[in-house]
């Protein structure tokens, strides 16, 4: 992974003194609340219902086990013991005190991390693939370009004030694992005719209370010119974005606004701006220094193994609990003899994506002996160990079963993301945890939950839409009426290659009805579908949402 | 006198005698040059530190015009954002709090180094070993 050098570390502790001074400026009130706020937001400090919550920076859900053993510590120093991965591969932590948080800042700093950016109208965390460097098919690893997207928007001087806060995805595969569809700019690696290596870019996806697909706005961006691409997007956006409504703000209005068309003709009018100043007055990276980012994502040593192991078959056959966590937790990996796991952090009845101090540090432990101490976060809020041999894999499960790391649903129904909602939001409406827990304990029987299969239940406490709901193969988007908490359900909506935005059904559902329409829904799937191979999201797109509406009707009725 | 901050020393000094041409926050000067010809300085409006167009123009107004002359800002502009403003190549800030000064000086040298290439500072990869 990444290495910082003289000037990366000097960028980080520079902020942490900056943000100090700030700090102290608040306490001793020489500035308000109103000033400080963009500085704390500036640094991934929020002021939420009960308590300060600090986002910590995961850059593309890429930690060492050295990392996360820090993230362990400030969770024991300076929480309540746990931190909460985030849909943007971040880390969350929600209860440091203000005084604190300059010496949190110090800590990751230490460490090589840091919470810049992760909050207020900039561009945020790069995200992507959990299984990149891991996955087959892939142009090249996409951290990479992830890591030249961090430092060049790390304090970039035109674009830290824009009109709204900015997210991108790169995906290297032309499996989308990185929901690259729903963000502001998606950048997809592809090859071009030439087999020169190259972006597919599209623009304007986004979740929130109008949500999009993003639309193609460059078949093909030459590798080396992404980042004056990326400047002018950013200029068209800074320059022409609304900022007379929060709600508006966003690029995905403006881009609907101006017409994809349109907005194209003024971006590469832009870029043909860039291009015109030549190398000399480019803005994009040297090859020399992309070389230099590269080498930190080569591959590490992997061993030339068989294709299958004996100690790995053996074990599934004689653990069904193994082999079930197998089935459902392992991604195939490039190399043979080896495969990448999802830890899930949807065990029944916890928060989704809470993890311990000590499942941080275990976890740890387990990357460090049998993962070349790689870890990953995951925008479904759970984290990876990308590089197992098959060989150790019954050794790896049970050293997550012993740390309560071992739940083997990763993709089934009770792994849901859920936003934290009401317990911790000042923004959301509605609960969120309390009903994934409780569809959790709906579906609690593990076989029932494999029958299901693939089903991508997301959970919003408010239209903000932190849950992801609308690319939820069911959604549900909690709403306040005249105070009372109610859930919409959505249904057909999807995160992938082939995203879509989930179709409303029906009226709002109270707290005590959600969950048995979760599972008329369910119930009607498992009697429509044409066989176990077709998911929910196939029959959906198969049928349509008129016989799950109906069957939501007939017998709520 | 109108005394203006300098952001290249952080020095206080007088506003040039002489005519500023006045961009407004919201004008596309991408799409439409401004009539740029003999003027001497100009100023760009921070109506609130979030509204961050000003930002884009004064590097519009550099490399796209090559304007070579004064770019002040003028508005609500956070000793916090000083540094940016001189990366982006604004060359001056009227209507300094004196309380804020202090503030603004810490501001222009919290960063050693900065990534992006810019009017002012080199970017950090050309300053890496090899990579110039």
């Amino acid at each position: 992974m990444y290495q910082y050098d003289d000037i990366d570390k000097a960028m980080v502790k520079d902020r942490v003194a900056e943000f100090r001074r700030q700090v102290d400026r608040r306490i001793s009130g020489d500035i308000t609340e109103d000033e400080f706020k963009p500085m704390r937001l500036m640094n991934g400090l929020y002021l939420q219902l009960h308590a300060y919550m600090l986002r910590v920076a995961i850059p593309y859900g890429t930690l060492s086990s050295d990392q996360l053993r820090v993230l362990a510590s400030i969770a024991r120093d300076y929480d309540k013991g746990y931190g909460h991965v985030s849909t943007r591969q971040n880390m969350q932590f929600n209860w440091p005190k203000l005084i604190d948080t300059p010496d949190i800042l110090d800590r990751l700093a230490d460490a090589e991390m840091h919470a810049i950016q992760t909050s207020g109208n900039c561009i945020r965390n790069t995200t992507t693939d959990p299984f990149a460097g891991a996955a087959a098919g892939e142009v090249e690893d996409p951290r990479i370009t992830c890591e030249i997207i961090r430092q060049w928007s790390t304090f970039h001087p035109e674009f830290s004030f824009l009109p709204r806060k900015f997210k991108i995805a790169v995906s290297a595969t032309e499996e989308d694992r990185a929901a690259i569809a729903v963000h502001d700019i998606g950048l997809q690696m592809i090859r071009n005719d030439a087999g020169e290596p190259g972006f597919k870019v599209l623009v304007g996806g986004g979740q929130g209370r109008t949500p999009y697909i993003a639309e193609e706005i460059r078949e093909f961006l030459p590798q080396a010119e992404l980042l004056s691409y990326l400047e002018a997007i950013l200029r068209v956006y800074n320059v022409d974005g609304r900022r007379d409504n929060i709600y508006k703000a966003r690029i995905k209005i403006l881009v609907n606004e101006m017409g994809v068309e349109d907005f194209r003709v003024a971006v590469e009018r832009e870029f043909d701006g860039f291009r015109a100043m030549g190398p000399a007055g480019s803005i994009d990276l040297p090859e020399a220094e992309r070389a230099r980012i590269a080498q930190y994502f080569e591959a590490p040593a992997f061993e030339a193994l068989p294709e299958t192991s004996d100690a790995f078959e053996k074990a599934k056959a004689s653990d069904p609990l193994f082999a079930a966590w197998a089935r459902f937790n392992l991604h195939p990996h490039k190399e043979a003899g080896y495969a990448s796991a999802t830890i899930s952090l949807k065990p029944n009845d916890e928060p989704p994506g809470d993890v311990t101090a000590d499942q941080m540090v275990a976890l740890a432990a387990i990357a460090d002996r049998y993962g070349f101490s790689d870890i990953r976060t995951t925008h479904e809020q759970n984290m990876v160990l990308p590089h197992l041999k098959l060989d150790d894999l019954y050794a790896v499960w049970q050293a997550l079963e012993a740390a309560g790391l071992g739940s083997a649903n990763a993709g089934l129904i009770s792994d849901i993301i859920a936003c934290p909602g009401l317990d911790y939001c000042n923004l959301a409406n509605t609960r969120s945890i309390p009903v994934a827990n409780r569809i959790q304990s709906r579906f609690a029987d593990p076989r029932r939950q494999a029958e299901i299969g693939e089903l991508k239940i997301k959970i919003s406490g408010c239209i903000n839409a932190c849950g992801h709901h609308h690319v939820g193969h069911i959604g549900i988007l909690g709403v306040d009426k005249k105070g009372e908490e109610f859930y919409q359900l959505t249904l057909g909506g999807s995160a992938d290659e082939d995203a879509a935005i989930g179709e409303i059904v029906g009226r709002g559902l109270s707290t005590d009805d959600v969950v048995n329409a979760v599972e008329r829904v369910v119930d009607s799937y498992l009697a429509l579908r044409l066989s176990p191979d077709e998911r929910f999201i196939d029959a959906y797109r198969r049928l349509g949402a008129e016989p799950f509406k109906e069957a939501l009707y007939d017998k709520a009725a | 006198m109108t005394k203006l901050l300098r952001l290249s020393d952080g020095a206080m000094v007088d506003a040039p005698v002489g005519d500023v041409l006045d961009i407004a926050h919201d004008q596309d000067i991408m799409a439409e040059a401004p009539a740029l010809d003999g003027v001497a300085a100009v100023r760009l409006i921070f109506p609130k530190f979030k509204d961050g167009r000003a930002f884009s123009q004064a590097r519009v107004l550099r490399t796209r015009y090559g304007f070579t002359g004064e770019i002040r800002a003028s508005g609500d502009l956070l000793p916090d954002q000083a540094a940016f403003a001189r990366r982006v190549g604004i060359d001056t800030v009227e209507d300094i709090k004196a309380e804020r000064l202090e503030d603004f000086h810490f501001a222009l040298k919290a960063y050693r180094f900065a990534y992006q290439p810019a009017e002012h500072g080199a970017p950090a990869h050309s300053l890496r070993g090899g990579t110039q």
